[in-house]
């Protein structure tokens, strides 16, 4: 028992010890941005380095070396998932970037409600990261609702982490997250912990029901996603991509776009030189054409 | 456990391994001690033999001496020698002596075998008294047959001798017989060695033999007789000695002074020198022999009963050992080892029950000493070990909220980044918009100049044209005066000039149309070169502004160029930062698991001397199960959190092939149900 303690803590040791290697980083950066699209130029070696200690920990490898013949062996697949949840960046907050769903419920669905015949909204956070976009989406289109007979939404969450699936899923947060929720929403929409010292917030069911969420990989050459949406939010995942990637992104994400629906990119994020069906209506809004 | 021998059987084997290697070393030696004994017996047996002999012999030639003495100075005797004829002298001795000689021969119990002899002081025999009378007993001459008579002549001293004769060895006392000064003769009393055979005791193993020196022996006695070796004569064989080659070697060797030792097989034997009397000449050799089979096997018999006396004995030592042994040390140590192991199971507390005063009494009170400071140790280890678990869980719990936010400033340091990095290349995206709008401004400015300058060539022909149409106009109105003249001619023509006023009209009303047109064709021309001409001044305005746009949007270019290169520096600042926030975030990650990995030590520390009991009678298990209470809840949810990672990583394995877009089922999560939670 003791000796067990012992050599783990001198594995601990070595892992912290361990480097990243040019030719490791080359070839991991070469298959991430190939396969993922996130870019990944040589001044990333120290984070992806950092990153990826986690799964050496977890698998109790010592050497990045091994962990890349590990990860790109046989049977890996299993590991690819693993490397991407960690090697992805997954900030997101609640009410992130206001000005959208500001917009969204003083243009877009006035509009929508006005003109669709079916009163159904359909929005697909793409990159939805842990939750906090849909949910704040499903909140901001409950209001809606409350105000606007027989309006209804559904929102589909997709990302390439699973981890982050898995927090989107449980749709449980730390009391901090929603502090710039206000009182009066937080009581209509979120849960708290019962015992004080977790301190956690629970988004509720009715919430919860309206999403919908799944693994996609934006590079995939196809979906496979058979419904047409009003709105896509793809706020901040391009930041990552370069811009040919991000051109095939934002083309293949807008098959899915309703004609006049709007797509919302994240703040840094822009369609200048690339050619998309979209047409600008203010910055980071986007109206499909 | 590996030696399962207890100190019993410990103390046992080394014994018998030393009292067997005892027993094969002793056999040899006990063999040695034998054949060494049975020499030094049958040595001393046989100088006993030796000496008794040589005693007996001295004791029959003193005894031989006193006797011819006591004669020697008899009267009568002296008186026989008195008398000149031998005859007489030999009858008178015979007669007078015989009372004498009967009373000697019952004294000495030898009965006749008492001889006596008298010589003539001429070395003649007187008489002797064994003889019957005139059966040469006396008479005859001495001188060539024995040298002690002659001795006795030349010293007038008494002398004793031995000599061999056929009858064994022949005792003589000579003494002389001196009679006022005179020598007279001398008288010689004379026995057997049988005698001395029967007189020396032997055993049945026992043997006793004389050799003869040729030279000494009584001729008279008949040589051939006796068989001989080298110079001696064997006579006086005793119950067949066996005279074997190496005896006859022996002999032929012998020195004739010390003791010779000659053994063949069982039978030891000796030789001793004979002296015919103290001082004399060798006159045989006895040979003492001695079979030893009877004493080497009496002596092997003791060996056996000593040697099962002494295993019997060591048996007994064994078994005192064994009982000592167990009485001594088994039984204590049984009892110490007792509470030993009530103490190595866990109770400190427990106090150690041997007290007697002997060692291993001092071994259990160090122990118990030694238990005693453990339990000390074990008691501030304890302590300390409780401080280092709640500080080790405080650092982990610290450490882990540390690490989480570590991460999540890393990535929110990443996402600025990236969006930095997107600025940047959407401001170099403007900078080429911008420069390819510049041209494009350039490009109509020039083409707007070039059209300024066809506006302006066409107002100058469309004065040109107005001056040409005034021109018409007037020529029009000439022709209208011409027409209404020719009308009026034509009027005044009649019926003639009926079809010329006709024509009249028309080209009147021609020229009316020519005239009202050329009046607005001045009119729109003079407009046109109106507005041609604020046309011209608008455009000149207008490649004035687009000469300041393109100035502007050259100046955009420039600025942002400069808010591209800021961007950039921003961007390498943060990536600056990110780095070091990300091995931040590594950092934090390692030191929750190092403290993780803390805290599990000491958890195992715990828990390898939680089974002792070492204060108050309370194992260390119960004031952990303390601590844990006053600690609350917050730990089981720590603990449950890390718990639902790990198993999101081994239990979520979403099948996916990530070429072929999205499917995923995360199927009813493990927290279906919100009875953890509660409405704000
Ligand atoms: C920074 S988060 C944005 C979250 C949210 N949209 C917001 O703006 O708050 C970017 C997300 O994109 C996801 N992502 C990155 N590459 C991806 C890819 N190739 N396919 C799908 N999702 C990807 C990451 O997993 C991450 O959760």
């Amino acid at each position: 028992m003791d000796k067990n303690n012992i050599n783990k803590t001198s594995d601990l040791q070595s892992l912290y010890d361990a480097k990243l290697s040019d030719t490791d980083f080359d070839k991991l950066s070469k298959y991430i941005q190939g396969e993922y699209g996130i870019k990944m130029p040589p001044e990333k070696r120290v984070m992806l380095q950092s990153r990826l200690q986690k799964r050496l920990r977890a698998l109790n490898i010592a050497s990045y070396s091994d962990y890349v013949k590990y990860a790109f062996g046989n049977n890996s697949s299993e590991e690819i998932i693993h490397m991407i949840d960690v090697v992805s960046t997954n900030k997101t907050d609640f009410f992130r970037e206001p000005s959208h769903f500001d917009f969204m419920k003083n243009e877009i669905l006035p509009e929508f409600y006005a003109n669709s015949p079916t009163k159904h909204f359909k929005v697909w956070s793409a990159g939805c990261s842990s939750g906090e976009e849909p949910y704040t989406i499903a909140m901001v289109l409950s209001e809606f609702a409350l105000q606007n007979a027989s309006f209804d939404y559904s929102i589909f969450g997709t990302d390439i982490s699973t981890i982050v699936l898995k927090k989107a899923f449980d749709a449980i947060y730390p009391l901090t997250a929603v502090d710039v929720v206000s009182l009066e929403m937080k009581k209509k929409y979120l849960l708290k912990s019962k015992k004080k010292g977790d301190n956690l917030v629970r988004v509720i069911p009715t919430l919860r029901n309206k999403t919908k969420y799944g693994r996609l990989n934006f590079m995939a050459p196809s979906y496979n996603v058979t419904e047409m949406y009003d709105l896509i939010f793809c706020r901040n995942v391009l930041i990552y991509f370069d811009r040919d990637n991000q051109e095939r992104v934002i083309n293949k994400l807008c098959e899915n776009l309703k004609p006049g629906g709007y797509f919302f990119l994240g703040h840094s994020e822009s369609i200048t030189g690339i050619k998309v069906p979209l047409k600008h209506i203010q910055p980071t809004v986007f109206r499909k054409l | 456990m590996k030696n399962k021998f207890s100190i019993g059987t410990k103390l046992l084997i080394p014994t018998s391994v030393v009292i067997l290697l005892l027993i094969i070393i002793m056999f040899p030696i006990m063999k040695g001690l034998k054949n060494k004994n049975i020499k030094t017996q049958a040595t001393v047996q046989a100088e006993n033999v030796r000496n008794y002999f040589n005693a007996t012999i001295s004791a029959s030639q003193q005894e031989a001496l006193q006797i011819s003495s006591s004669f020697a100075i008899m009267k009568d005797v002296k008186k026989a020698y008195s008398i000149d004829d031998i005859n007489d002298s030999k009858h008178f001795i015979r007669t007078a002596l015989s009372p004498e000689i009967t009373h000697y021969k019952n004294l000495s119990g030898l009965g006749d075998d008492l001889k006596l002899h008298f010589h003539t002081k001429d070395l003649h025999s007187l008489w002797r008294s064994w003889k019957k009378q005139g059966d040469n007993d006396g008479g005859d001459d001495l001188s060539g047959s024995r040298n002690s008579i002659k001795d006795v002549v030349n010293t007038q001293k008494p002398i004793k001798t031995i000599e061999m004769g056929v009858s064994g060895f022949v005792i003589r006392g000579i003494s002389p017989i001196i009679s006022n000064g005179e020598y007279l003769g001398s008288v010689e009393a004379i026995f057997t060695i049988d005698k001395v055979n029967t007189q020396i005791k032997l055993n049945e193993d026992e043997n006793l033999c004389i050799f003869s020196k040729i030279k000494n022996f009584n001729i008279s006695a008949g040589i051939n007789r006796y068989d001989s070796v080298g110079r001696y004569l064997i006579i006086s064989e005793k119950k067949g000695v066996e005279i074997n080659p190496e005896l006859k070697d022996a002999l032929r060797s012998y020195d004739e002074t010390s003791m010779k030792f000659i053994k063949t097989g069982d039978v030891v034997q000796f030789l001793f020198p004979i002296y015919e009397y103290e001082g004399g000449d060798v006159i045989a050799v006895g040979c003492y022999s001695y079979n030893t089979e009877m004493i080497a096997n009496s002596i092997l018999s003791l060996q056996k009963t000593l040697l099962i006396f002494v295993l019997i004995g060591l048996f007994v030592i064994f078994g005192i050992i064994i009982i000592m042994g167990r009485i001594a040390i088994t039984k204590p140590i049984q009892i110490i080892n007792k509470d030993l192991k009530i103490i190595s199971d866990g109770n400190l507390l427990h106090k150690m029950s041997y007290t007697k005063d002997d060692e291993l009494g001092l071994l259990v009170k160090e122990l118990s000493l030694t238990f005693a400071s453990i339990r000390k140790v074990f008691t501030s280890v304890n302590k300390a070990n409780g401080d280092l678990r709640r500080a080790s869980e405080h650092l982990n719990y610290t450490s882990q909220d540390v690490s989480q936010g570590a991460s999540e400033q890393a990535a929110s340091v990443e996402e600025v980044s990236a969006s930095m990095e997107q600025m940047s290349a959407n401001i170099e995206q403007n900078v080429s918009n911008a420069k390819k709008t510049e041209k494009e401004v350039y490009m109509a400015a020039a083409a707007v100049f070039e059209g300024n300058k066809v506006v302006r060539k066409t107002t100058d022909l469309m004065k040109l044209v107005s001056e040409k149409i005034v021109v018409i106009s007037e020529i029009a109105k000439q022709t209208n005066i011409l027409a209404l003249n020719a009308s009026v001619e034509s009027a005044s023509a009649g019926e003639f000039g009926k079809g010329f006023s006709v024509i009249a009209k028309e080209i009147r009303q021609l020229a009316e149309d020519t005239q009202s047109a050329a009046v607005e064709i001045v009119k729109s021309t003079s407009s046109g070169v109106t507005s041609a001409e604020k046309a011209v001044s608008q455009l000149a305005n207008i490649i004035k502004q687009m000469e300041n746009s393109s100035e502007m949007i050259k100046q955009i270019v420039v600025a942002s160029t400069e808010q591209k290169n800021g961007v950039d520096q921003v961007t390498n600042g943060i990536e600056q930062l990110n780095k070091i926030t990300q091995q931040n975030a590594a950092v934090a990650e390692e030191m929750a698991t190092s403290s993780e990995e803390l805290a599990g030590q000491s958890e195992a520390l715990a828990e390898s001397i939680s089974q002792y009991l070492f204060s108050d009678g309370k194992g260390l298990n119960e004031e952990l199960l303390e601590n844990e209470q006053e600690k609350g809840d917050g730990k089981v949810v720590a603990k449950e959190k890390v718990y639902k990672e790990t198993q999101l990583i081994s239990d979520d394995k979403p099948k996916i092939d990530d070429n072929t877009g999205f499917s995923i089922n995360l199927g009813k999560s493990d927290l279906d149900n919100d009875n953890d939670f509660e409405r704000f």
